[in-house]
C-alpha cells in the first residue's frame, strides 16, 4: 500500500460518509412516504391527506358492492338453474347414460338393425334398377315387333313379346313396393337411433349451458372475494401491473376539446369514480322473483353518488343507446375538465340552491342525505319526515355539503364547468339544434319555443335559432334544382347563405337549406293609429302586464334603473306614442254593414274555435302582481294560452268595433304577416263577434290616469339627445328647428335612402345632366329613356320630400319635439326589432349577439352591485328576472340616462327562465367537425319543417298532433263536434295514412271545399298558405306517419259480386243511419234535419273516394276505430259470421274489403245502381254503369 | 243543514238485532227517498230513427235521468260499499250481467257488476245500436250491433264508479254501471229500497250514487250477523 500524499480537502471524508448515510435514509424514507402517500391518498383519512385519491375509495366501494352483486347473481343463477331443472336433468342424464350402458346390446342391435336395413335396401334398390331396365328393353322390343308386323297384334311374335313385357312390368311393380318398404324400414331404424342418441345430446347441452353460467359467476366472485388476490394486485408499486383499483378513461376521439389552444380528443376519467354508471337496474320481474326467493338485488339507481347508474340509460351510456359511453364519453354533454381525477378540479357544479337535510354517516365520515320515511317516496311535495333524530340533521345546500365532503371550491378558470343536471339539456343544442321534439330534451324544446315566441332572437342574434340542414353539392346539381329538391323558397336559401341573385354552385360546396324562417314576433305598427288610441298606447307602454298579464311584450319603464324617474318615463312613453301615431298610416274602418249582437258573438267565440289560440279570462285581469300568477302560469294550459293569440279580455279598451270587424273579416289586410287566420266569417257573424269583443273592457285600464308629460322635461330630454351629435349651445338652439331631423320619418322606405345618403340626390342630378348632355350629342334613344326614368325618379323623390316637409311644417312645436324624441327612444329600445315601424325598416337590432354566450368568460359579465353568485348562469337568471338590476345603486352617480341598461323585463316564471337559461347556456363556441354534428336525413328535414309550420299555425290549439295539444278537441268530443286527432301515439291515427295527399292539400288550402261534416260549429280556418307551405304540411303528415308518399291510387275490386256484397253490408250495418250519402242522411236532405240531431251525424261518404286511403280503411279504421281516434263514435263491428254469415261466406276480411270498396265507389260513376234486397243469401250481381 | 239531516238519519236509524252468528252474514238495507217536488220525466223525441219512433208510437219514451217512484222514493240509485273491505278479495262471478237495448233504451238504466265479470250486451231491436262505453280507467269500447238479438260480451279490467254507456246512433240512450271489486252493491228499484247482504262484521262507508244528484256517503258499523238499516235522502240542489 503506497503512501499517498495527503490531499487537501475542505471536507472530512468520514463525516461525509455519515452524511451520505443520513441522506440515504432520508431519501429512502421520503421514497417510502411518497409511495405511501400516492398509494393511500384516498383511503387513509387518518393521514389527513384527504381528497387527492378519492377515486380509490369509490372504486373500493364499487368493488365491494359489485362483489355483493356477483354473490347475489350467482345465488340467483343457481336457484334459477335448479328451477329450470338442472338437478332433474343431471339425473336424467345419468339415468340415460346408465340405460345406454346397461343396454349396450340394444344399442349394438339398433346399429345392426340399421346396417342390415341398409344392406337390404341397397340390394333391393339394385335389383329394382336392373329389372326396370329389363322392362324398358322388353317394351321397346314389343314396339319394334309391332311395327315390323304392321301393327297387327295377332301375330305370335308380337303377342309373345307383349306378354313378356307385361310380365316384366308386374315384376318391377312388385319390386318397387318392396323397395319402398325397405326404404321405410331403414328410415325407421335410423329414427330410433336418433331418438335415443339425440335425447342424450340435448340433455348434455342444457346442463353445460347452466353449468357454465354458474361457473363464470363463481370464478369472478372468488377472484374478487379473495383478499389475497386483491391484496397482491393492489399492493403499492406493483398495482400498476394488474391492479383493479386504477386509473380508467374513455377516449372519445370523435369529440374534441381545446387544451391550451390545441384541439385534442376528450379523455374522460369520470368512470374512475362513477363506476356504476352503466349498470342496469333489475327488471320489475327480476326484483319480484328475487324478493320471492329472498335473494337480494342491488338497485344501482338507489346507490349514493358516485356509484349511481345513469338515469336515462335508454338514451345515453348504454351500448344500444344512441349515445354509447364508449364513443361519446361523458364530458361532451356534461362538460367539466375531462382529464381531471379530483372532485373539485373536475368542475362539479352544485345543483339546488334550496337546503336539504343531511346527516353524517359515521362509517365513511361523509354527509349523506337524511333518509326519508318510506311512504314519502311517491310524493315529493310532502314534508320530509326524517327518521333519524332531529338533532343529527343539518340543513345544507348541495354546495355546503360538497365543501364538507370534498373540500369543494369553485374552479373559476375552468371554461367548461360541469353543467348541473337542471341545465344539462343545454348540451344537446350543439349537435341537435336543427331538431325539435327531442326525446330527453323537453326543457330545451320549451326554451327554444319560448325564445321564438318572446322574440329574444329578434334583438339578439342567435345562430342556433336559424335552423337549417346542410347540403353538400354533388356533380350535376344546380341551385334551382336544389331548391326544388328540398321544396324551399330560393330567396330564403339566398338570404341564409348570403348568396347573390345569380348562384353558381361548385361540387362539394356546403349549402344551408333553411328549415324555417323566423318573423318579427310583434304586431305591425304601420297602421296602429287606425286600430287603437294614443291613451291606451301610453298605458300599454307604461306597463303591458297590467293590461294583459300573459303578454310577450316586455316592460321598459318602472324598472330598477328608471322606477325613480316617473316624470321622465311619462315623457318618454308619450314621445313614443306620439311618434307611432304621427307616422302611422290612417286607413278608415267604416261601421259594419249589419248591427252586431254581442250575445251571439259570445256564443260564436266559444263555438268557432277561437279558444284554440286565445283566451278570454277575467281572472288574468284581477291579478296585481305577476308572482301571484305563478300557479296559473306554470301549468300547461297557460303555456298554450300564451302561445299564439293574445288574451282577449279587455280588448275593447284597446280596439274599436269597426276595426275589429274589418280585422275579423280579413286579418291580412291590416297585417300581411299576421298569424291570425281567416275564419271566413259572414258579415253578421263578424259583426256579432266584433260587438262582443268591443264590449270587453278592462275597467282598470280605462280608469287609469298616467302622469302628464311635462313640457320642460320634454325639452330637457330632447336637448340631451341633440347633444349626442351637437355642442351644448347648438343643441339648445336646434330644439327650435327640428324639421330637418324628423322629415325622414314621413317618407317611404325608398325615399328614406336619400336621407341616409344625403349626397345621393345631388349625385343623381349631376348624372341626369350628364345623360341629357349625352343625348343632345348622340340622340341615342336608350340614353333618353334612361334620362327620363331618372328624371321621373328624382321628381318623385322631390315631391315626397316636399310633402314630408309640409307635413312637418304643419306640426305643433311640441309634436315635433315628441316625434324627434320618440324616434330616438325607439332607436334606443329597439322596438322595431319586433314591430314594423315606419322609418326603421333598415335599422339594426340593438341586442348583443348571443350565439356564443354559453362560452363567455365570467369576468366579461358585469355584475354591478348585485349580490349574487358570480357565475354565468346566475348572471343570466338575474338578467331575465330583473334585466336592469345591474344598474342598481349607480344611477345618477356614474351614468347618464342614455348609458343605462335598456333590455325590457319579460313577465316570466321561474320555470320559463330555467328553460331559456338552458337554451342560451347551450349556445357555445364549441366547433363541431362534420362527424360530430347531427345531419338530418331528407325525411327528417321535411318533418322538422312540418313541425315548425304546425307550431306557427298552432294546429295543436284544436287538433292533437304528435300526441300533443287538442284543447278545442277535448271540449268538443262530448258533443260530437270535435276537430279530429291528426297524429297521436305510434299506435293511433296518423293523418298521412288516413287521407290522400291531394285531398289534404286542397283542404288545407281551402277548407270550405272539403267539409265532410258541414254541421260543425268549430271552423277550420283558411291560413292563406302558399302551395309550398301547404305541401310542407302534406309531406310532414305523410312522412311523420310513415305513409306512402307520393300517393298511389289503390286497386279497388270492381267485380259486381264484390261490390254488391259491400252494398248489402252497407245496408245491413245501417251505415246511412249516421253517415251522409249523396247529401242526405236518414233519407232527408241535410238542411231538413233538426239542429239537435246534427251532432250525431257522421262524415259524408260520397267524398270518401277523394279523401280516404283504402289501406287505412281496410287495415286500421274498420278493424278498430277506437284505436285510431279515441272517443270516436264509429262503432267496431264484428265482421265475419257474427254479423253476416251469408255474405262472402262469413269471411270478415273479405267483408271489410267489400264494404270499403263499395264505399269508395259512392259518389263516383261506378256507383252500384240497384238496391240488392238485404236477406238474399247470395247477392245478385249488378252491372256497374259504363264509364263515360 | 244537509249534514245535520244526515246525522239525524243515522241517529234515528233503528237497530235490528239478529241471532245469526255465522260469519259474513251482516246486512245493511234501507230506502232512498226524494225530498221535494219530484221533477217530471220528459218525453224523448225518437223521430231520428224511424224504427224507434215506430216502437214508441203509443207509449212515448221517457227520460230516465231522475225517476221518482209514486211513494216518493228515488229509483236508479247505486248503493255500494265504498270502503272498509280493503285487503279482502272476492271471486269474480262467472255468470254474466245483462244489458239489453230494447225499444231504443237501455235496460237496466243503472246496474252494478264486478271487475272482469262478463257483461252480455243484447240488442233486442231491429235497428243498429252501438254500445259505447266510456270508462276512465278501463279500456274504452264501442261495438256496433246491426242485427236483432245480437249478443256481445265485454268486461272491465278496473273498478270504477260509474262507467257511462251511450249509443251514438241514438243520442238519448244512456246507462251507467258501477264496476266493483266486491259483491256488495245494490240499485234502488220501484220501491226505492236497497240491501247489501252477506257483509262481514266491520265498519264501512256506504255510498249512494245518483247520476244527477251525485254521491252521498255514510258510515256504519255492523257486527256479526247484524242487520242494520240505513236511509239516504236526495233532493234537488238549490240553484
Amino acid at each position: 500500500m503506497r503512501n499517498q500524499p495527503e490531499t487537501l480537502h475542505e471536507y472530512n471524508i468520514p463525516r461525509l460518509h455519515w452524511w451520505f448515510l443520513l441522506s440515504g435514509f432520508v431519501f429512502l424514507l421520503s421514497l417510502v412516504l411518497m409511495i405511501w402517500v400516492d398509494y393511500s391518498g384516498g383511503y387513509a383519512p387518518w393521514l389527513a391527506l384527504h381528497g387527492d385519491r378519492e377515486w380509490k375509495n369509490y372504486q373500493h366501494q364499487f368493488y365491494t358492492l359489485d362483489m355483493k352483486r356477483l354473490a347475489d347473481d350467482a345465488k340467483a343463477a343457481e336457484v334459477k338453474a335448479n328451477e329450470a331443472g338442472l338437478a332433474r336433468m343431471q339425473d336424467d342424464l345419468e339415468k340415460t347414460n346408465g340405460e345406454l350402458s346397461g343396454k349396450k346390446a340394444e344399442e349394438t342391435k339398433l346399429q345392426a338393425a340399421v346396417d342390415q336395413a341398409r344392406v337390404e335396401d341397397d340390394l333391393i334398390t339394385r335389383q329394382f334398377t336392373m329389372e326396370k331396365a329389363m322392362r324398358d328393353q322388353d317394351r321397346s322390343l314389343y314396339e319394334e315387333a309391332l311395327e315390323r308386323d304392321n301393327m297387327n297384334t295377332d301375330v305370335p311374335e308380337v303377342r309373345e313379346s307383349k306378354n313378356k313385357a307385361e310380365k316384366q312390368n308386374d315384376f318391377v311393380s312388385k319390386l318397387d313396393l318392396l323397395k319402398q318398404q325397405a326404404d321405410a324400414k331403414l328410415q325407421a331404424t335410423k329414427d330410433n337411433q336418433t331418438v335415443l342418441m339425440g335425447h342424450e345430446v340435448e340433455l348434455q347441452h342444457n346442463i353445460k349451458r347452466l353449468d357454465d353460467g354458474i361457473k363464470l359467476l363463481t370464478t369472478r366472485y372468488k377472484q374478487l372475494d379473495s383478499s389475497l388476490v386483491q391484496g397482491v394486485v393492489n399492493a403499492p408499486v406493483i398495482e400498476f401491473a394488474a391492479g383493479t383499483i386504477k386509473v380508467e378513461q374513455i377516449i372519445a376521439d370523435k369529440h374534441h376539446t381545446d387544451v391550451n389552444f390545441a384541439t385534442v380528443p376528450r379523455v374522460d376519467r369520470c368512470i374512475m369514480c362513477h363506476k356504476g354508471i352503466d349498470r342496469k337496474d333489475p327488471t320489475p320481474e327480476d326484483r319480484d322473483w328475487r324478493a320471492k326467493h329472498k335473494i337480494e338485488v342491488i338497485e344501482w339507481s338507489r346507490q349514493p353518488q358516485p356509484l349511481r347508474n345513469h338515469p336515462q340509460m335508454d338514451l345515453f351510456v348504454g351500448d344500444t343507446s344512441p349515445h354509447p359511453a364508449t364513443t361519446y364519453g361523458c364530458t361532451v354533454c356534461h362538460w367539466g375538465w375531462d382529464r381531471e381525477t379530483t372532485f373539485s378540479r373536475s368542475g362539479h357544479t352544485p345543483e339546488a340552491e334550496e337546503k336539504q337535510p343531511y346527516i353524517l354517516d359515521a362509517s365513511t365520515k361523509q354527509w349523506v342525505k337524511a333518509p326519508k320515511s318510506e311512504d314519502d317516496e311517491d310524493d315529493d311535495t310532502k314534508a320530509q319526515k326524517v327518521v333519524v333524530s332531529k338533532t343529527n340533521v343539518v340543513e345544507m345546500t348541495q354546495k355546503e355539503v360538497w365543501q364538507k365532503n370534498h373540500n369543494w371550491e369553485e374552479e373559476e378558470f375552468l371554461m367548461q364547468p360541469m353543467r348541473s343536471a337542471k341545465y344539462v339539456q343545454a348540451s344537446c343544442l350543439k349537435c341537435h339544434n336543427a331538431q325539435t321534439n327531442l326525446k330527453g330534451g323537453e326543457k330545451l324544446d320549451h326554451g327554444r319555443r319560448l325564445i321564438e315566441q318572446l322574440g329574444c332572437w329578434s334583438c339578439h342574434k342567435m345562430k342556433q335559432m336559424e335552423t337549417y340542414t346542410t347540403h353538400h353539392v354533388a356533380a350535376g346539381e344546380d341551385f334551382e334544382g336544389l331548391c326544388k329538391f328540398y321544396d324551399v323558397n330560393a330567396d330564403d336559401v339566398r338570404r341564409l347563405n348570403g348568396f347573390p341573385q345569380e348562384v353558381s354552385l361548385t361540387i362539394g360546396q356546403e349549402v344551408n337549406i333553411p328549415i324555417r324562417t323566423l318573423r318579427k314576433p310583434g304586431p305591425s305598427l304601420y297602421k296602429v293609429a287606425s286600430k287603437t288610441n294614443k291613451e291606451w298606447m301610453r298605458k300599454w307602454l307604461d306597463n303591458p302586464v297590467a293590461f294583459r298579464p300573459n303578454t310577450y311584450m316586455p316592460r321598459f319603464w318602472g324598472l330598477d334603473n328608471n322606477a325613480g324617474t316617473p316624470d321622465r318615463n311619462a315623457v318618454e312613453i308619450n314621445a313614443i306614442a306620439e311618434y307611432l301615431f304621427a307616422v302611422s298610416d290612417q286607413p278608415k274602418y267604416p261601421v259594419p254593414p249589419v248591427q252586431g249582437d254581442a250575445e251571439n258573438g259570445k256564443k260564436l267565440v266559444g263555438q268557432l274555435g277561437c279558444m284554440g289560440c286565445h283566451v278570454i279570462d277575467e281572472k288574468l285581469m284581477d291579478v296585481k302582481v305577476p308572482a301571484s300568477l305563478k300557479q296559473y302560469m306554470d301549468d300547461w294550459q297557460y303555456r298554450r294560452l300564451r302561445s299564439q293569440g293574445p288574451q282577449l279580455a279587455g280588448v275593447g279598451s284597446k280596439a274599436g268595433g269597426n276595426w275589429l270587424y274589418a280585422w275579423l273579416k280579413d286579418p291580412k289586410q291590416y297585417h300581411p304577416r299576421t298569424k291570425m287566420p281567416n275564419l271566413r266569417l259572414g258579415d253578421q257573424e263578424a259583426a256579432d263577434v266584433a260587438t262582443y269583443l268591443a264590449g270587453l273592457h278592462n275597467e282598470k285600464t280605462d280608469q287609469e290616469t298616467l302622469p302628464e308629460a311635462k313640457g320642460e322635461l320634454l325639452d330637457k330630454e330632447t336637448i340631451e339627445y341633440l347633444q349626442v351629435t351637437l355642442p351644448m349651445e347648438e343643441a339648445r338652439k336646434k330644439i327650435n328647428n327640428l324639421d330637418d331631423l324628423i322629415e325622414l320619418y314621413f317618407v317611404d322606405e325608398e325615399t328614406m335612402k336619400y336621407y341616409q345618403d344625403p349626397a345621393r340626390l345631388a349625385r343623381e342630378e349631376t348624372q341626369l345632366k350628364a345623360l341629357q348632355k349625352e343625348f343632345e350629342e348622340t340622340f341615342d334613344d336608350a340614353v333618353d329613356r334612361k334620362a327620363k326614368k331618372l328624371a321621373a325618379q328624382i321628381e318623385q323623390v322631390k315631391v315626397k320630400i316636399q310633402a314630408a316637409k309640409q307635413t312637418v311644417a304643419g306640426m305643433q312645436f311640441t309634436d315635433k319635439k315628441n316625434v324627434y324624441l320618440g324616434s330616438k327612444l325607439i332607436f334606443r329600445y329597439g322596438c322595431y326589432a319586433c314591430h314594423d315601424i315606419h322609418g326603421f325598416e333598415t335599422a339594426k337590432p340593438i341586442g348583443t349577439e348571443l350565439s356564443e354566450w354559453g362560452s363567455k368568460p365570467v369576468d366579461k359579465l358585469d355584475f354591478g352591485l348585485v349580490d349574487i353568485e358570480k357565475g354565468r348562469l346566475s348572471w343570466l337568471k338575474q338578467k331575465l328576472h330583473a334585466p336592469r338590476s345591474f344598474d342598481r345603486g349607480r344611477i345618477d352617480v356614474t351614468r347618464m340616462p342614455q348609458e343605462l341598461l335598456r333590455m325590457g323585463k319579460f313577465n316570466l316564471t321561474d320555470e320559463q327562465i330555467d328553460q331559456i337559461v338552458t337554451v342560451v347556456s347551450g349556445m357555445t363556441d364549441e366547433k363541431l367537425t362534420p362527424n360530430e354534428a347531427r345531419q338530418l336525413t331528407p325525411a327528417e328535414f321535411q318533418i322538422e319543417r312540418g313541425r315548425w309550420t304546425v307550431k306557427e299555425l298552432n294546429c295543436i290549439g284544436c287538433h292533437i298532433v304528435e300526441a300533443q295539444g287538442g284543447a278545442v278537441r277535448a271540449t268538443g268530443i262530448a258533443t260530437g263536434m270535435e276537430p279530429p286527432l291528426l297524429s297521436g301515439t305510434p299506435t293511433q291515427l296518423h293523418q298521412g295514412q288516413r287521407t290522400q295527399p291531394d285531398w289534404l292539400f286542397q283542404f288545407i288550402k281551402a277548407p270550405q271545399t272539403g267539409q265532410i261534416r258541414p254541421w260543425l260549429h268549430v271552423r277550420m280556418p283558411t291560413f292563406g298558405l302558399t302551395d309550398g307551405e301547404a305541401n310542407v304540411l302534406v309531406k310532414y303528415f305523410a312522412l311523420q306517419g310513415e305513409a306512402q308518399f307520393p300517393y298511389q291510387s289503390p286497386k279497388i275490386d270492381m267485380t259486381p259480386e264484390h261490390l254488391a256484397a259491400g252494398k248489402q253490408l252497407f245496408e245491413q250495418l245501417k251505415c246511412a243511419l249516421c253517415h251522409i250519402v249523396d247529401g242526405k242522411a236518414l233519407g232527408k236532405p241535410l238542411a231538413e234535419i233538426p239542429e239537435e240531431d246534427l251532432p250525431r251525424l257522421a262524415p259524408n261518404l260520397s267524398q270518401a273516394h277523394l279523401r280516404l286511403q283504402r289501406d287505412w280503411l281496410v287495415n286500421k279504421w274498420l278493424v278498430e276505430p277506437l284505436a285510431q281516434q279515441p272517443g270516436t263514435r264509429m262503432p267496431q263491428f264484428e265482421y265475419g259470421t257474427a254479423i253476416a254469415p251469408n255474405i262472402l261466406g262469413g269471411d270478415g276480411r273479405k267483408q271489410i274489403e267489400a264494404l270499403v270498396d263499395y264505399v269508395l265507389t259512392l259518389g263516383t260513376h261506378e256507383q252500384v245502381a240497384e238496391v240488392v234486397p238485404a236477406p238474399a243469401p247470395v247477392a245478385a250481381p249488378t252491372q256497374p254503369q259504363a264509364q263515360p | 243543514m244537509k249534514l245535520s239531516k244526515l246525522l239525524m238519519v243515522v241517529v234515528v236509524s233503528v237497530l235490528v238485532t239478529t241471532v245469526s252468528h255465522a260469519a259474513d252474514s251482516a246486512s245493511v238495507s234501507g230506502k232512498i227517498t226524494f225530498d221535494g217536488k219530484p221533477p217530471k220525466q220528459k218525453k224523448i223525441p225518437t223521430d231520428a230513427d224511424p224504427k224507434c219512433a215506430e216502437m214508441h208510437a203509443d207509449s212515448p219514451l221517457l227520460n230516465e235521468e231522475v225517476v221518482v217512484n209514486a211513494d216518493g222514493t228515488l229509483k236508479n240509485v247505486f248503493v255500494y260499499v265504498k270502503s272498509g273491505l280493503e285487503g279482502k278479495t272476492y271471486d269474480t262471478p262467472k255468470t254474466p250481467v245483462e244489458l239489453t237495448q230494447t225499444g231504443c233504451h237501455y235496460v237496466p238504466h243503472v246496474f252494478g257488476m264486478m271487475v272482469k265479470q262478463p257483461l252480455e250486451i243484447i240488442n233486442s231491436d231491429d235497428t243498429l245500436h252501438n254500445i259505447h262505453a266510456m270508462p276512465a280507467k278501463s279500456k274504452e269500447f264501442n261495438v256496433g250491433q246491426p242485427n236483432k238479438d245480437m249478443k256481445t260480451v265485454r268486461t272491465f279490467a278496473e273498478p270504477e264508479i260509474m262507467v257511462h254507456f251511450k249509443c251514438d246512433v241514438h243520442p238519448w240512450m244512456s246507462a251507467y254501471v258501477g264496476v266493483m271489486t266486491n259483491p256488495f252493491y245494490s240499485v234502488s228499484g220501484d220501491d226505492g229500497a236497497f240491501s247489501l247482504k252477506g257483509l262481514p262484521a266491520g265498519e264501512y262507508q256506504v255510498a249512494a250514487w245518483h247520476e244527477k244528484y251525485g254521491e252521498q256517503v255514510q258510515k256504519i258499523k255492523v257486527g256479526d250477523g247484524e242487520a242494520k238499516t240505513l236511509d239516504f235522502k236526495f233532493s234537488k240542489p238549490a240553484e
